[in-house]
């Protein structure tokens, strides 16, 4: 297959789904005239720009920010959650990873708690029952707390940071092979453990945001790290480990 | 929610009582496997060894009590997790693809401890449970099975498996225990497939000696 000066000749293989109860299938698209600088969206979009003036049906994904900050994009690429980059969303995910002629396998993110809405769209509103179970944290209303009255080392401080730069995106779902939403769970319990804000209400906290993960139809973690290695953000499976010291804790805690 | 709906009403309860037993199982595993060294010291060395545990009395019984527990909570709440695990994703991606993390050996944790209920079962019945006039004549029950080529690959076979499972299962009990850090990472990873492939070739090693020194005139 040859190029057409730089651009790109892809063969595209995507998942188009109806709606919900509709049984899905791979549909195959020949684009000759891909960019290199196109972001896997804008390379979407210009599908979807052809697939309209043939007045068929554009593939619906979700996308916002396309700054790689939002979470709101995502689909399983060859594979591979967010594409074969490390690191890395799938809207900052550019054509010049892909080799000219390449067949790209584009699905939505698979898991029972995440059901497929349309196309690549899937519900990842599983997500926020997680969150509405415990990932707050309760303050008395009143004026701003003094943002310095309670001392955080620094070490501490980063942690909670590197927890809380999960985006949500459940990129960890789609990639773990027991569709566990662990990774995400245990960034969010740790955000909040690892600063004395959250200690008050870590127990109850960890206690109710697994018994919701378990509920929500998620599989549990066999430890296999495909999660963090799917990451966008790179969170680390230490967070895991200290979901599962903090759930050990509760069981003793009055 | 009460303490025992805590740990066994949860995934990660669940998760901890698997990882527990299984280092339980694992100081088993190291214990059973220099035991099984006095067979390198002949019938002899090894009867005596045997008699010296049946000569534990109830201590003895006690040990298997826990052993026996702790692999029947291991098996059913690691299957149950397993099969948990199942029906989280119902329909399979088109492209199998990964960025990393998963091994061989962490994928086949259910096919390889299954095959090792299935091994124990039958180890105990082959050793544990052979007819003998007295509780410490081993050696000869395992010198005559161990005549039969194929019981040594199927034996061969059985502890890789349980070699293969220790792989992962090591470090992951760590791991699922709190016990992890990014720093340590590397380390344990290396501990668990050394102990894993010490466990396989030391069993492999002893009946594969015995078949060959046996094979001599």
């Amino acid at each position: 297959m040859s190029s057409n000066g730089n651009l790109l000749q892809l063969k595209l293989r995507v998942w188009r789904q109806k709606g919900p109860d509709d049984a899905g299938k791979l549909v195959e698209y020949q684009l000759d005239d891909v960019s290199p600088d196109m972001s896997f969206l804008e390379m979407l979009d210009h599908l979807n720009a052809k697939l309209i003036l043939e007045g068929q049906e554009p593939i619906a994904f979700e996308h916002d920010c396309r700054e790689g900050i939002c979470g709101a994009c995502g689909a399983v690429v060859n594979g591979m959650s967010h594409g074969q980059e490390k690191g890395t969303t799938l809207c900052q995910l550019h054509m010049r990873k892909f080799r000219n002629g390449e067949t790209i396998t584009i699905e939505p993110f698979r898991a029972s708690a995440f059901p497929i809405i349309k196309d690549l769209v899937v519900d990842r509103s599983a997500f926020d029952q997680i969150i509405r179970a415990g990932g707050y944290i309760s303050v008395n209303t009143g004026n701003a707390p003094d943002a310095n009255a309670i001392p955080i080392g620094k070490d501490k401080a980063d942690l909670a940071f590197d927890a809380a730069t999960c985006i949500g995106c459940g990129a960890c779902v789609a990639a773990c092979p027991n569709a566990s939403a662990m990774l995400f769970l245990s960034a969010k319990v740790s955000q909040f453990a690892l600063l004395p804000q959250g200690r008050p209400e870590a127990a109850r906290r960890v206690k109710s945001m697994v018994a919701m993960h378990d509920e929500l139809g998620f599989g549990s973690c066999t430890n296999h790290g495909e999660c963090s290695t799917a990451c966008p953000k790179e969170i680390s499976l230490a967070n895991i480990a200290r979901l599962n010291r903090e759930f050990a804790k509760s069981l003793i805690s009055v | 929610m009460t303490l025992v709906k805590q740990i066994f009403g949860t995934s990660v309860g669940r998760k901890q009582v698997v990882g527990l037993t299984s280092l339980v199982l694992c100081l088993f595993i190291v214990g059973h496997l220099i035991g099984n060294y006095y067979l390198l010291f002949g019938e002899a060395a090894f009867d005596g060894y045997a008699q010296k545990l049946y000569h534990l009395g109830y201590l003895l019984y006690m040990i298997e009590i826990g052993l026996v527990t702790a692999f029947v909570l291991h098996f059913t709440l690691a299957m149950s997790l397993a099969l948990k695990n199942m029906s989280a994703r119902q329909s399979r991606y088109a492209v199998a693809g990964s960025k990393g993390g998963a091994t061989w050996f962490s994928r086949t944790m259910a096919i390889t401890g299954t095959w090792i209920l299935i091994f124990l079962i039958l180890h105990l019945i082959h050793f544990k449970f052979a007819p003998r006039d007295h509780h410490y004549e081993l050696y000869h029950i395992v010198d005559q099975f161990f005549a039969s080529k194929a019981y040594v690959v199927y034996y061969v076979i059985s502890v890789c498996c349980v070699g293969f499972h220790v792989m992962h299962g090591f470090q992951s009990a760590f791991q699922t225990l709190g016990i992890y850090r990014d720093d340590i990472k590397p380390g344990l990873e290396k501990l668990s497939v050394a102990f894993g492939v010490i466990v396989a070739v030391g069993y492999s090693v002893l009946p594969i000696f015995m078949t060959l020194t046996e094979a001599k005139p």
